[in-house]
């Protein structure tokens, strides 16, 4: 349980760094090339958010192998700890990209 | 050494990273400024060539375009793409005698078309024609809700 408590934290905090430095970073490349960096850091952080999941999960096929064969398998465990995987890493990038929406001053683009 | 090289590149990139988010708003109202003289520079550039080209002894032409949107909290730098994109399509209607100007023909050249702006897909609605020497479209715009989105 601990084990299980200690990933979905690693995955949380992975995701939401991800959404972090991928727009903050990202965004200095926009104001090199003459863009906009507050409408470049939304987009970036919406165009990341599924990326940002899947880097969390260490690739989506292994988590969705899992899933299979715990359905298969009736191993109802190994589902809902990976559906638990999934939703922690969202949880992380949901936060991440709403953060970078109110630094860029909270409109969608 | 090495470390030290490490820490000066992060506290480069930790600073740069700063002074963006501070500069943030005034580098966006510059782009926005910026990208607004284009479409104008464009929009001037276009109307100066159809009417040099055209019968200076003409009085009742179509001389500019003007388009505006009504949409509410709007994003500026899509109205200026849709502004480019419509313009464009229009700009056959300068130097066009307005009594010639069919009114049916003009709304269905842009109602309920479908533009794509930075990889986005948008649809216009026509809300207002106002055909003189100085067309003016009121237009609306809804996202097209086919439009693709990048998938793992």
């Amino acid at each position: 349980m601990a084990k299980l408590l200690d990933t979905l934290t690693l995955n949380a905090f992975i995701s939401f760094g991800v959404i972090i430095g991928g727009t903050l970073i990202g965004s200095l490349g926009a104001v090199f090339t003459g863009q906009a960096p507050g409408y470049s850091m939304v987009e970036l952080a919406g165009k990341l958010k599924i990326w940002a999941l899947v880097a969390a999960l260490g690739g989506t096929f292994d988590t969705l192998r899992a899933i299979e064969a715990g359905f298969l398998g009736l191993k109802l465990n190994t589902v809902i700890k990976q559906l638990l995987l999934i939703f922690a890493s969202f949880l992380g990038a949901h936060g991440g990209y709403l953060l970078i929406l109110q630094l860029a001053g909270g409109r969608i683009r | 050494m090495k470390r030290l090289l490490s820490a000066l590149l992060i506290g480069m990139l930790f600073g740069a990273v700063c002074m963006n988010l501070y500069l943030r708003q005034r580098l966006d109202e510059l782009y926005i400024s910026r990208e607004k003289l284009k479409v104008e520079l464009y929009e001037t550039t276009e109307r100066l060539k159809k009417l040099e080209s055209q019968d200076k002894q003409k009085q009742n032409v179509i001389r500019a375009i003007e388009i505006q949107f009504m949409k509410e909290n709007g994003d500026p730098l899509t109205e200026l793409a849709l502004e480019t994109a419509i313009l464009e399509l229009t700009q056959n209607l300068i130097g066009e005698e307005i009594e010639k100007v069919h009114h049916t023909l003009v709304i269905h050249l842009l109602d309920r078309r479908i533009l794509e702006v930075d990889g986005k897909r948008y649809q216009l609605q026509v809300k207002t024609i106002v055909i003189a020497p100085k067309m003016t479209f009121v237009l609306n715009y809804v996202a097209d809700p086919d439009a693709d989105a990048d998938q793992p």
